[in-house]
């Protein structure tokens, strides 16, 4: 790396994955082995009811029907950070849905068939489904034994309560940082459960060898962590546990760790060994595959007259479900972020996970990120008005600088972290901030601008490592090896370059395998948090060298001079400045046969490794690092805008312009503007319009089973479709890169989704005078607010429907 | 709450139809001979976009025995204009067949827009105005666009025909008149008034989604009272869609127009009730809104067709 | 089970389908066409979309035996003799794809356009491809490899 132009990295190389275009792409959806036996899960209609008898006699009776099982055949708990989870319920359901007994059959057909005839006695129970509900004192308990799970050293869960996790963090003084502030803001922020809706539905196929080994299949993003917990929860060796990542319909955080893989081991593992295959349509994944927490976010927030920061007080509860899942750690990173990237002396924080009796929660691209800085960044606005200052300014006033700020957890940010500040003021230019919104043709219908930055670097263990292997073949080529997952953010793509411009040789010329199987290639820990690129980058790098290292060192005796006296580069080893002593890589490859016949060096294989550089744990009373370090690799620190348009008629918010601007620079700008412009839809659509509808206030008791998700289906739950979403972007990628970094790149999958729902509500603010604390921004949720705050603003709007005559 | 209750377990979705017997007549005739014969355990079949969900939600109780596609038969198929007096529709034409008609776009508009603003192309390509009516859903886009021309439909069975008028079809969400042996065959849509224009008007989350509230409207003469015609319909905010009967009368009346308008706003918003779609109440939207949206759209549909200045 | 005749990516086939069979079902299971995925099964999501006499069609919603005696392209017919068509190169080169599982549909619904509708606005071709859901992309990039394919096939006049 160095000053010489580079020829592959940050050009708009093409993906590798190109047989997702040619038809061929092979997905755990595809997959089948010979004598494959199908699963069909059934769920409870109940949101918490003892189970008293299944009855599965006139389901055995169908044709091709294999076995039916239920949770007693299961009898033990998994899960990620809490053993929260039955492999099908057992005593109780803890939610509608919940499956309660899994249909095994030589064919689809057959299961489905069965799966309807199977009937279960229930004793329902009082159940809870708010936040609030589940905190009373009184509260029916989710998980009465909350107390006997297996849970991680940094989990926190209270038995006898609903609390799954609570994280504390104390910082300076609050009480000291309240009284020296002159303005106060205090608002409570409502978020809905939402859903991924990732394409591919959850799939998995698994069988058991003869010898004991447990092969898997299945559509996940972190292959290692699969295995992991597989092993974990089930008590088997690595030595016996192969997962196979083949290509991922998606994830967003929902395919993050050990999903449904546990049902087919064990079905296979009760049935001889056979394959078994369990695939989910749409609508059941939204019952059985865990959704997005919902979130009740209160903070007060103090500010000094000259627009410095000094207090922020916070209760943050994430509505978990049923299961926990990631939730528990996303209620720690909400919890430890405390606020955006801005430096605030006095913080007092608590967060955290609720169980309630709804479908389980787990990770969404983000990681609470979008849902905390929705509040934070609607709270800047709040400050930024009650003080009469700019909100870009205001931001500018308290944003983080680089080697002086330290963050919530007392984190001192390394100088290389990146540039929060030009990345508010280079937002701020191309959104024309100071630059009034032009009046719409439409006089019912009203534009304004808003703003929102923000931060984020992977919460991963400090632990968290990667490797990966580079073989060099003997046409010149390399075959990459890495464990990250592909679920179609590119970071194959991106490696792919490093290889081609570190050896000089085309893209074409290397080759990541599309199925990844643990016992083939090396271990990253999880393909999670926008970390790929930059730890399995590190990692390659380091491999590439490891490679170079051994190339130089048979180039060197061929040319009798020294290692250090090599160049590599165009495919070729040469004698610096003297280029007629060069030996292509091909011949290297496999060993150099001298001319005697004398072979030197051997197969060339490169391996490398990526540690996270001084990361380390925060104090669980306190939040505060325990030592001087980090908690994160990296953060890639950003800022978005948006120039909205409201039909005050209507309530409808069409978002016309995008701005996201990210310090980091772009491996592929091709790739790097997909992330960007697939985060903003994704992030402007969850603003606009999701969420998991359910029936809290028993408004429709008799007409929907109590408890139901009410809209699992896309007529309603609603994802924007090509006619539905912005066409005017505006990206920038300011190219200050982290010194460690692979030429300097930083991740930004999840990144692209945080600055949306915040700078829509603060847009919705600066059009309406209005701010709204609740997700999401629906056409009836403005409409009601400009009845009751601003009806004149209507009237006007309604005075263009009247007759001319 | 210690009562024990037993139920059937959930199968959320599932990939397969049921078992069904299937027949593709050719003629009206046959299909007619087959829907004699098997009456209730038979369902009719055109396009599907509905059907194949309900099959697989295993919906429609009892589950049908046998499934008569009647997408084969030409009869079915044709568009036929009868200059100055009707235009008759067969079952079977698509919603694509439809938009690609000028005279229905210029004569029939709301007929024309409202079948624009179904679904998506894939939907519009396979989906039939028969099957739009006679789904009966509370939510479809055609019939208000139909009522505001008076239509009616024509039902066949082995024992004759009947025509009912599009007002008199529907009974509920997915219920209406027709018997089990009959078959509906075509939509009537006489020609609407000298001078008329109509329009329908759909809210809606996303491109492709239902209605929130769908209007239909058709103006003629809308300055002078004496010849003055405005019919409004509505889907989407009842048990039905429904032409507001009382409007036509209503605008009849020598009173400014705006004051007439507000009063069929009023007659409009009191017909809002329950229950609308399958489970008896559509969650997509709260009752206020949708009041609001009746009221906004009423007046932009007729300030549309009246001055010719589209607000919203 | 019923047997019907297909045209499949312009060779007849036969084959023996069931009534509880769509035609995705024939596609993938029967053919082994195993591009045309699926997800939500109730014609919603669109990413199960074939070409089918010429039309875009979601084949979840295509009875087997319905489908008798027609005709139909998958992403799979698309290469010929070992050359990819407009429209995948385009894909490619504009990066109008990510996770792939909806891609086919798209590439497809592209296919289509290039085909039929060769002087469609960006608003035509958003329309059109509205039928389909992406929940990675945000659109941009389908919408720029269409109209690249577009002036890829019929050059820059389109």
């Amino acid at each position: 790396m160095g000053s010489k132009e580079l020829k592959y990295i940050g050009k708009r190389i093409p993906r590798v994955d190109v047989d997702k275009v040619l038809g061929d792409a092979e997905y755990a959806y595809d997959f089948e082995l010979p004598g494959m036996l199908w699963v069909k899960l059934v769920g409870a209609p109940h949101p918490h009811a003892k189970i008293i008898k299944i009855d599965y006699s006139d389901a055995l009776k169908v044709p091709g029907v294999v076995r039916v099982f239920t949770g007693e055949d299961f009898p033990f708990k998994v899960g990620i950070y809490a053993a929260d989870r039955d492999v099908l319920a057992r005593e109780k359901t803890l939610y509608y849905g919940h499956p309660v007994a899994a249909v095994v059959a030589e064919s689809l057909e057959a299961a489905e068939e069965a799966a309807s005839k199977i009937v279960v006695e229930y004793e329902p129970l009082p159940y809870v489904l708010t936040i609030e509900d589940a905190l009373k004192d009184n509260a029916p308990l989710v998980h009465e034994n909350l107390a006997e799970y297996k849970h991680a050293p940094f989990i926190y869960p209270k038995p006898g309560t609903n609390i799954a996790h609570h994280t504390k963090l104390r910082k300076g003084n609050i009480e000291d940082g309240f009284a020296k502030a002159d303005i106060v803001v205090e608002n409570s922020y409502k978020e809905p459960m939402i859903s991924h809706y990732y394409l591919e539905p959850w799939t998995g196929i698994a069988r058991v060898k003869k010898d004991g080994t447990i092969e898997v299949w299945s559509s996940h993003q972190s292959p290692f962590a699969v295995r992991n917990l597989l092993a974990l929860s089930l008590g088997v060796p690595i030595t016996k546990l192969v997962v196979h990542h083949l290509r991922t319909g998606g994830g967003f955080g929902g395919k993050a760790g050990l999903l449904l893989e546990h049902i087919p081991v064990l079905i296979s593992m009760k049935l001889g060994g056979r394959p078994v295959k369990l695939r989910l349509t749409a609508r059941e994944n939204f019952f059985f595959m865990a959704q997005r927490a919902g979130y009740l976010i209160k903070m007060k927030t103090g500010v000094t007259a000259n627009g410095k920061l000094v207090a922020h007080y916070g209760e943050y509860y994430l509505d978990a479900g049923a299961y926990a899942d990631y939730t528990v750690n996303i209620a720690r990173a909400v919890g430890l972020t405390a606020f955006g990237p801005y430096e605030i002396p006095n913080i007092h924080v608590d967060s955290y996970a609720v169980y309630t009796n709804k479908v389980p929660t787990t990770a969404f691209r983000g990681f609470g990120m979008q849902e905390l800085f929705f509040a934070v960044e609607s709270q800047m606005d709040e400050l930024a008005h009650k003080l009469g200052m700019d909100p870009v300014e205001f931001r500018l006033k308290n944003v983080f600088v680089p080697g002086k700020s330290r963050t919530a957890i007392n984190e001192l940010l390394r100088k290389d972290a990146g540039a929060p500040a030009q990345a508010i003021k280079e937002a701020a230019k191309l959104i024309e901030w100071n630059t009034p919104s032009e009046k719409p043709r439409e006089p019912w219908k009203i534009r304004a601008k808003g703003f929102a930055a923000f931060w984020k670097g992977p919460f991963q263990p400090p632990n968290a490592t990667s490797s990966a292997i580079v073989k060099l073949n003997e046409d010149g080529g390399v075959d990459l090896l890495i464990g990250t997952g592909e679920m179609g953010q590119g970071t194959t793509t991106g490696l792919v370059q490093i290889v081609a411009e570190e050896l000089g040789i085309p893209p074409e010329k290397i080759r990541v395998a599309p199925i990844r199987s643990t016992d083939m290639v090396p271990y990253t820990w999880q393909t999670v948090g926008s970390r790929g690129l930059f730890t399995d980058g590190q990692a390659l790098v380091n491999a590439l060298n490891d490679l170079k290292r051994k190339i130089r060192a048979v180039a060197s005796k061929i040319f009798n001079v020294e290692e250090y006296e090599i160049e590599i580069g165009d495919g070729k080893a040469c004698v610096k400045g003297e280029p007629e002593k060069c030996v292509e890589l091909k011949d290297l490859a496999l060993g150099y046969m001298q001319p005697t016949g004398i072979t030197i060096g051997g197969p060339l294989i490169g391996a490398g490794a990526h540690v996270p550089e001084r990361n380390v744990l925060t104090h669980p009373e306190t939040g505060q690092i325990l030592e001087e370090g980090h908690l994160a690799p990296f953060y890639t620190f950003g800022a978005g805008a948006v120039e909205i348009e409201i039909n005050l008629l209507t309530g409808d918010i069409r978002v016309l312009k995008v701005v996201s601007v990210f310090d980091t620079p772009a491996l592929n700008p091709g790739l790097a503007e997909g992330q960007v412009i697939g985060g903003a839809v994704m992030g402007i659509n969850i603003a606009l319009r999701e969420k998991l509808l359910f029936d809290v206030k028993g408004e429709y008791k008799g007409l929907f089973p109590e408890g139901m998700l009410l809209n699992p289906c896309l007529s309603n739950y609603i994802v924007s479709r090509a006619a539905d979403v912005p066409k005017d972007f505006k990206i920038k990628f300011l190219g200050v890169g982290q010194s460690d970094a692979p030429y300097g790149a930083k991740g930004i999958g999840e990144l692209a989704m945080l600055a949306w729902p915040a700078a829509i509500a603060n847009a919705v603010y600066n059009a309406l005078k209005i701010r709204i604390t609740e997700l999401p921004l629906s056409p009836d949720k403005i409409i009601d607010e400009i009845k009751k705050k601003r009806p004149e603003l209507l009237e006007e709007a309604e005075k263009f429907l009247e007759l001319n005559l | 709450m210690s009562s024990v209750v037993e139920s059937k377990g959930v199968v959320f979705w599932r990939e397969y139809f049921p078992k069904l017997e299937y027949f593709k007549p050719k003629t009206i005739d046959e299909a007619l001979d087959l829907l004699d014969k098997y009456g209730r355990d038979a369902r009719i079949k055109a396009g599907a976009t509905c059907l194949t969900r309900a099959l697989r939600a295993r919906k429609i109780k009892p589950i049908p025995k046998y499934l008569i596609d009647i997408t084969s038969i030409k009869e079915l198929k044709k568009i036929e204009y009868i200059d100055g007096n009707e235009l008759i529709i067969g079952a079977a034409v698509t919603h694509e067949e439809i938009i690609n008609n000028e005279l229905i776009k210029k004569k029939f508009t709301a007929l024309w827009e409202a079948s624009a603003n179904i679904g998506d192309i894939e939907t519009r390509y396979r989906g039939t105005i028969g099957g739009n009516i006679a789904n009966s859903s509370a939510q479809a886009d055609l019939p208000p666009a139909l009522m505001v021309f008076n239509a009616y439909v024509t039902l066949m069975s082995k024992e004759g025909s009947r025509k009912v008028p599009l007002t008199k079809f529907f009974l509920g969400h997915k219920k209406n008149v027709m018997k089990p042996n009959e078959l509906l065959v075509s939509v009537h849509v006489p020609e609407p008034p000298e001078g008329a224009k109509s329009s329908y008007l759909k809210f809606k989350r996303s491109i492709e989604d239902r209605a929130l509230v769908g209007i239909a409207a058709l103006v003629a003469y809308p300055r002078d009272p004496s010849k003055r015609i405005i019919r409004l319909a509505y889907t989407a905010i009842s048990k039905t869609p429904f032409l507001l009967s009382e409007a036509e009368e209503l605008f009849k009346q020598d009173k400014p127009l705006s004051k007439l308008i507000e009063e069929a706003i009023g007659i409009a918003q009191s017909k809002y009730g329950l229950p609308v779609g399958e489970r008896g109440i559509d969650l997509r939207a709260p009752k206020e809104y949708r009041l609001h949206l009746i009221r906004i759209g009423t007046k932009a549909i007729l300030k549309y067709l009246i001055e010719g200045i589209k607000v919203i | 089970m019923v047997r019907i005749t297909l045209t499949v990516n312009g060779e007849k086939k036969e084959v023996d389908v069931s009534i509880s069979e769509s035609l995705l079902h024939v596609l993938r299971d029967k053919l082994h066409l195993r591009s045309v995925k699926a997800n939500c099964y109730r014609g919603e999501c669109g990413i199960c979309t074939v070409i089918m006499n010429n039309r875009l069609v979601k084949s979840c919603q295509v009875l087997a035996v319905e489908a008798d005696g027609a005709e139909i392209i998958t992403v799979e017919g698309l290469t010929r003799d070992g050359k990819i068509a407009p429209i995948q190169r385009a894909f490619i080169e504009k990066f109008g794809f990510q996770c792939g599982f909806c891609t086919p549909a798209f590439v497809l619904a592209g296919h289509w356009i290039v085909n039929n509708m060769p002087k469609a606005s960006e608003d035509e071709i958003r329309e059109i491809i509205s039928g389909i859901v992406c929940r990675c992309t945000g659109y941009k990039q389908i919408v720029d490899a269409i109209k690249y394919a577009i002036m890829l096939a019929h050059g820059e006049s389109g």
